[in-house]
Formats: C-alpha cells, sequence, structure tokens
C-alpha cells in the first residue's frame, strides 16, 4: 500500500505540475471572454475539472490544506458555470492565486510528502475564497491587487482577433453578482453531484497517464457552444506517447554522437586509403544514411514546443499590467515551433528578463501613448520561428522605442565606453544595454530597472552559442531576437590549423574567409594591428601570437577568417583552413579550468582533438 | 595502442590484513606509489592534443575511446627536469571525484601492498607526498591523489 501511495504520489506531482500550467494559461485566455454571456464552456470546463481532479487526488492522499483550496476554487468555478457568478478580474486573480498556492502545494509535497506546513496560507486564500463565494469585500489584499484608477482607463473594447490575443489592464470595479450570496457551499461532499462525467475521471487519473491528452479535447458539454476563439491543437492528440526519463535521453544523443564520430572513424580511416572497396563504400554509404536518420530521431525526441514556456508568459505579463496601471496585450505567435528541451529550460529566465524590460521600460503608459497618437492599449509581441539551422525568439514592443542619445550619455557616465560614440551604429549602441551594471530608467521599480538582467539576459543566450539582436525605432517600438542554434550537441564547423592545433570555428559566427590581408593591415600606435575590410577596420586577432604558440606564420601570411557576433566583427588569423566539418561538441575536461577562447572540442574522424573557438569570448578578449 | 586494463579492485581482496594495494611506478631514480582505487587503467603514450592557456605541467588532451581526457606531466608537476619520452613512458589514468587524468610517468612498476599508517609526511617535504613507506627494502613515496591533481 505504501507503493502504491508513493507511485500515486509521483503522478500527482508530474500531473499537478503540467495541468496548472495548463489551466493558468486558460484561465487567463478566459478572463478576455469573462466579462461576457458568451463564454467558453470547454476551457471553463477543463479548469473546473482539473481542479476537481486535483481535489480528488489530494483527498485520497491526505493533503487536507489542498483539498479545502481547491475545493473552494471549485465552488467558485462552478458558480461560473452556472452562471451565477462571472469571472471578474478579482475572481481570475483569486484562482490564480489558487494555482500558485497548488504550485506550491505541489512542491511541499514533493520535499516532505505533506501539506501541513501551508496551514496560514491555505487559510488567508481559503478565506477570501469563501468572501467571493459569499460576494463579500476580499479579507486580505491579493498581491498584485494595484490601486484602482478607473477614470484614465478607456474601456478595453475591441479585439482585433489574430494570434492569441489577450488584453490586460487595470481592475475594474468587482462585479458581484447578488444572487451570489444565497449559495453556501462548505460542504466537499455536496457539490460531487453537480458534475456526473466527472467521477469516473478522478480514477482514471490514477491509472491512465496516457489517456490524459484525449480525454481533455473530448467535447464535454452536451451542446458545446462555439468557442470564443479557435481551439489550440493540443500536443499528440491523436499519439499515443510515453514518459521517458531525460536522462535516457541525454545518454541516446550521447551514444549517437558517439556512434557518428565512430562511423567516421571507420569510413575514413586512413589505412582505407589507396584500396579498391566498391562494396564497402556502398555498405559505407549506407551506414551514413542510416547514423544520419538515427541523429534526427534521436534529436527530434528532445525537441518540445515553445507552447508551455510562452504561456507561462501570459500571467505575467498580466501581472505586470495590473501593477504598472497599463494597457498590455501579450500576442503569442509560432507557439508550435520545436526547440530543444535544454535550450527550452535555459530561455526561461532571459525571456522573463525580456518581457519585464519590454513592460516596464517599452510600453509607454496610456496617457504617453495617447499623447503621441497611439492606440492607448500596448502591444508585446513573443514569437518563434526556425531560421536555418537557428530558432529565433523574437519580442517585440510598440512602446518608446531606445533614445540613442540617452543610451550613450549613460555607457559614457558609467565608463562603459570611451569617446563621444557618435561615429557607432545604431545596433551597436543598442548592444550597450546588455553591459553589467546598464540601466536607463529614470527609476528604479520592483519589477526592472536596477539593471541586473539584461546581462544576465545575453550571458545566458551566449552560453546556448546563441546571440541577442536589438532593433529599435524611438517612439515607434523596440524588438529583442533571440539567435540560438537548434541543437546544442552539434556544430557546423570550420576546421582550421594554427601551427599544430587544431581549431573548429563555428560556422554561424562566420562572415567570410579571405587570404592575403596582409598588405591590408595597419599598426595603432598602441600596437594593436587593425585590417582594412570592406571599408571597415576591423581588429586583428592572430590566433598564433595570442595562444602563444611556437613556430612561424606561413609565407602569405595565413587566411584571415571574418567572425561576427551580433554587431562586433574580428579578424581571426590562421595559418590554413581545412574544410566544413559537422562535429559533436564534446566540453573540455573541467579539470582544464576555462581555457581563454575556448567553449569545447571535438573529436575528428582520424581520432585527433580539435579545440571549438568560442567568438564571444574571443571578442571580449580582444576588446579587453 | 597498448592497453592494460588494470582491475585491480578484484585483487584487493587479496590484500593482505592491514595493508592497502597501491601502484608503484617511477620517475627519475625514485619509486612512487598511487592507491590503487583511484587508477582505471594504464595506457601507452598517444598523440595528445595541446591546449593552450592551461598550466604548464598540462600537456593536453588525448582521445580515449571517445573520451577527452586530460594528461599531466608527473615531472612538470613536481618541478623536476623533462627527459625525452621513450617507449616505457606511460599514463596512468586516474580517477577521483568523477574527473578522469591520465598521469604521464616514466616506468610503471608493479602492484604493491602498503602497509596501513606509518610515517605521515607534512612536516617536510612536497605537499604531494602522503608518507614514505619501506616496502621490499626500499623507500617508497606514496602520494596523495588528489593533491597531485589540485582537486
Amino acid at each position: 500500500m505504501q507503493d502504491d501511495n508513493q507511485e500515486i504520489i509521483e503522478e500527482f506531482l508530474v500531473e499537478g505540475r503540467e495541468s496548472i500550467a495548463e489551466i493558468e494559461s486558460t484561465l487567463i485566455e478566459l478572463e478576455q471572454a469573462g466579462g461576457d454571456a458568451e463564454l467558453d464552456d470547454e476551457s471553463l470546463n477543463r479548469v473546473f475539472r482539473t481542479f476537481h481532479s486535483m481535489k480528488g487526488t489530494a483527498g485520497f492522499l491526505g493533503f487536507s490544506h489542498l483539498v479545502s483550496v481547491t475545493h473552494k476554487a471549485e465552488s467558485l468555478l462552478d458558480r461560473v458555470r452556472k452562471r451565477e457568478d462571472r469571472l471578474t478580474r478579482r475572481n481570475i486573480t483569486l484562482l490564480c492565486r489558487a494555482l500558485d498556492f497548488a504550485a506550491r502545494a505541489v512542491d511541499t509535497v514533493e520535499e516532505s510528502g505533506t501539506d501541513e506546513t501551508l496551514a496560514a496560507p491555505a487559510v488567508a486564500l481559503g478565506e477570501d475564497l469563501q468572501a467571493a463565494l459569499d460576494g463579500r469585500a476580499p479579507v486580505s489584499i491579493a498581491p498584485v491587487e494595484p490601486d484602482p484608477e478607473p477614470s484614465v482607463m478607456p474601456p478595453a473594447d475591441d479585439d482585433d482577433g489574430k494570434g492569441l490575443a489577450l488584453v490586460f489592464g487595470p481592475p475594474t470595479a468587482p462585479v458581484v453578482n447578488p444572487r451570489a450570496t444565497s449559495i453556501d457551499s462548505d460542504d466537499v461532499d455536496d457539490d460531487h453531484t453537480n458534475v456526473e462525467e466527472d467521477h469516473t475521471n478522478v480514477e482514471e487519473d490514477h491509472t491512465n497517464v496516457e489517456e490524459e491528452p484525449r480525454r481533455k479535447v473530448a467535447p464535454v458539454a452536451k451542446e458545446p457552444k462555439p468557442p470564443v476563439k479557435a481551439p489550440e491543437p493540443r500536443v499528440a492528440t491523436a499519439n499515443s506517447s510515453i514518459r521517458v526519463d531525460v536522462d535516457k535521453l541525454d545518454q541516446l544523443m550521447n551514444l549517437v554522437g558517439e556512434l557518428i564520430i565512430a562511423e567516421r572513424m571507420v569510413t575514413h580511416n586512413n589505412e582505407l586509403t589507396g584500396l579498391e572497396l566498391e562494396n564497402f563504400h556502398k555498405a559505407a554509404l549506407q551506414l551514413n544514411r542510416i547514423t544520419r536518420s538515427l541523429q534526427d530521431v534521436a534529436m527530434s525526441t528532445r525537441m518540445l514546443p515553445v507552447r508551455n514556456l510562452f504561456r507561462k508568459m501570459l500571467r505575467l505579463v498580466r501581472d505586470l499590467s495590473m501593477k504598472q496601471g497599463k494597457q498590455i496585450v501579450l500576442d503569442l505567435h509560432g507557439e508550435g515551433t520545436e526547440v530543444d528541451k535544454s535550450v527550452i529550460e535555459a530561455i526561461g529566465d532571459p525571456l522573463v528578463h525580456l518581457l519585464r524590460n519590454a513592460c516596464d521600460h517599452g510600453i509607454d503608459t496610456v496617457e504617453e501613448r495617447i499623447a503621441a497618437g497611439k492606440s492607448p492599449r500596448g502591444t508585446v509581441r513573443l514569437g518563434a520561428r526556425h531560421q536555418g539551422g537557428e530558432v529565433h525568439i523574437t519580442i517585440e514592443d510598440d512602446g518608446r522605442g531606445i533614445d540613442r542619445d540617452k543610451v550613450l550619455a549613460k555607457a559614457i557616465e558609467r565608463g562603459i565606453i570611451s569617446g563621444t560614440g557618435e561615429h557607432m551604429k545604431d545596433s551597436e549602441v543598442f548592444q550597450l544595454i546588455f553591459a553589467p551594471g546598464f540601466s536607463t530608467a529614470a527609476q528604479v521599480t520592483d519589477i526592472s530597472g536596477r539593471g541586473v538582467g539584461m546581462d544576465v539576459v545575453k550571458r545566458n543566450i551566449e552560453k546556448l552559442r546563441g546571440r541577442v539582436e536589438v532593433t529599435s525605432t524611438l517612439g515607434k517600438g523596440s524588438r529583442f531576437t533571440l539567435r540560438i542554434p537548434l541543437t546544442l550537441a552539434i556544430v557546423e564547423g570550420m576546421l582550421v590549423r594554427v601551427d599544430d592545433m587544431l581549431c573548429t570555428i563555428p560556422l554561424l559566427s562566420i562572415r567570410e574567409s579571405v587570404s592575403g590581408h596582409q598588405d591590408r593591415v595597419t599598426t595603432l600606435p598602441d600596437g594593436r594591428d587593425v585590417v582594412h575590410y570592406r571599408g571597415e577596420f576591423l581588429p586583428l586577432l592572430p590566433l598564433r601570437d595570442f595562444y602563444s604558440l611556437p613556430g612561424e606564420a606561413p609565407g602569405d601570411g595565413g587566411t584571415l577568417v571574418v567572425v561576427e557576433d551580433g554587431e562586433r566583427q574580428l579578424g581571426v588569423v590562421v595559418d590554413e583552413l581545412i574544410g566544413q566539418r559537422q562535429t559533436v561538441i564534446k566540453a573540455l575536461p573541467s579539470f582544464l579550468g576555462n581555457p581563454r577562447g575556448l567553449s569545447g572540442c571535438s573529436i575528428l574522424s582520424n581520432g585527433e582533438i580539435s579545440l571549438i573557438l568560442d567568438i564571444n569570448s574571443l571578442m571580449a578578449q580582444c576588446a579587453a | 595502442m597498448q592497453s592494460v586494463t588494470t582491475g585491480m579492485n578484484e585483487a584487493s581482496n587479496a590484500a593482505p590484513a592491514g595493508t592497502a594495494q597501491h601502484l608503484a611506478f617511477s620517475i627519475g631514480e625514485e619509486s612512487y606509489a598511487i592507491d590503487i582505487s583511484h587508477v582505471t587503467e594504464i595506457v601507452g603514450l598517444q598523440k595528445c592534443t595541446e591546449v593552450p592557456d592551461v598550466p604548464h605541467h598540462i600537456r593536453g588532451v588525448i582521445n580515449l575511446r571517445g573520451k577527452v581526457i586530460p594528461i599531466m606531466d608527473v615531472r612538470k608537476r613536481f618541478g623536476m627536469p623533462t627527459r625525452e619520452d621513450d617507449h616505457r613512458t606511460c599514463i596512468v589514468v586516474v580517477e577521483l571525484v568523477g574527473e578522469q587524468v591520465g598521469l604521464v610517468v616514466d616506468r610503471v612498476q608493479e602492484v604493491v601492498d602498503v602497509p596501513e599508517g606509518g610515517q605521515a609526511r607534512t612536516d617536510q617535504g612536497s605537499s604531494y607526498v602522503r608518507k614514505i613507506a619501506h616496502v621490499n627494502d626500499e623507500a617508497l613515496i606514496v602520494l596523495d591523489t588528489a593533491r597531485v591533481l589540485g582537486v
């Protein structure tokens, strides 16, 4: 019995987290339609069912505080379903708090196996929920409730209807249905009778994980009303799926990497040179095709759509817009775009920072927007798409835009740049906002403006071998683009040689390679060399000197490889280019510390090791 | 590649009570020993890829059946004069706290039983030394693996 319980608890944890994330975004979608009579019954039922089944499992496992909160949330939703109450902003906020509580309970249960420590928050939230059920004013103040200033807020009326557009703004006065007071709902068991179709589902949740996605799309209402918006296609509706430990997938990916190396070591073996091996080459070709397909499949098992990550941001923007008294629409695009799981994990924090930045600094206040002749409602677009071997995540706002002069003034004041910076391109100026300690916000708010965050954004993206690009028009808005390689395991690179050292330069950062650059090198008074390249002077970095390698440069001066990182360019000088290689990235042993300018290594088909150059780090070394 | 997988952990059953098995090797005239439980294998010298920007006693990295392993020159680590590699030069691969490192030594000798306890050397000599033991009428410098690796 103990083992059975443990299994149920584990399922409860996994499913709890998934369903909390899912219905949070559903709730916020509902908020738009909430005030109207045209409620999306299916979404509402889904939220209701999730609370209901969570209550069922929590009751079975004896998590009494979670039961009491989910029970009250469920009662509130039931009244909405019966049209006895409405999804007012206050009710949505309460339900979001109930979800927060459930998420906390799940975490607490995972740590300690019980939710007993959550008595105080459960009571506080329970009182507020009860107050809503009784139609009273809230007992405590909800954490994100701003000062109500309804007079300056034009009504949020029209919906442009493209994509998933949600309007957030400060709350209107709470709508209390007078009939609501007559309902009492304190008995846990009574309301079970309201939802026949859910009784069986509670049991199913414990036993059949795979049924879950399918069950959710099944129409619940006997007479389904047309939904307010076209329903998002659910993940894996028709396919059956199983849960797999991520460690196993990592292991699989590593093995596939090893297999690709081993395949090359066999088929390109030096001992084969000069031999007539027709059948061998046929077989080798076949092997190559299979390993390639295997690599694709292995990679695809780790790919997830960005949907869940994006949807989490809905809540963030909702809370931010309420806190700041702005009206902000978050527009999501390309939610189905798939990227590697590790990329999804790594871009979560940067996205939060960038969205906070967009809501706080980007989007102007309603007064400013009206004065500028814009719609009072600001829009933030969050999008994802595949582009070549990269995924591009864009965060675009129609707010104030970045003021080049202010950025420059601040950068000079903070000593980030020297000189006036008037020769700098806009794109270079905008990159300055990622410098550590940089912040142009006139006032520090608790959301952003401490100068912490933007540098972290850039660092996190660079860790993924990606980069951040910024474009902006003053008064019109800004766009941040995160360009990230699709997979972190394999890199397309150019193999180069310097002295005896073999290096791989990621193709993504190579702009061009040219020979015979020697005539165009100028030595500056401080001893640094620059090279004249397409009308610009680029800093020159001969790898031989950088790494103090012995030996002489070849007579022709070697080859100049122009690399770029966002806006900066650098001329890297190598002895010769060997050729383009697709290589499996391996970390350098941590025992070696962090050698300058290297991000890892890879094993070549002849068994030799090449070192992968880290362009961002070389740029930084060169600038220092 | 001449490769000897030690499998010495099995042999530890055979160690007489009160002793611990060590792998003995020589650098120059002196004999050294390292705790056998840290040794994963012994491989012949092979082509080593230099890595720039690392301490001078790190020769670089080797490809050991698809694993990239850093190689430490023990002579350089101990501040001894270097010498040409020869056919007896070996790489002793040790593993400590999940980190594999190859140690380049002049010559691998044998597995010896080193008595537990004995004279601890913290007062004088190099900090890499755990103690000096007398085995078969010879002085054996027992190394502290963690300090040699610097982990």
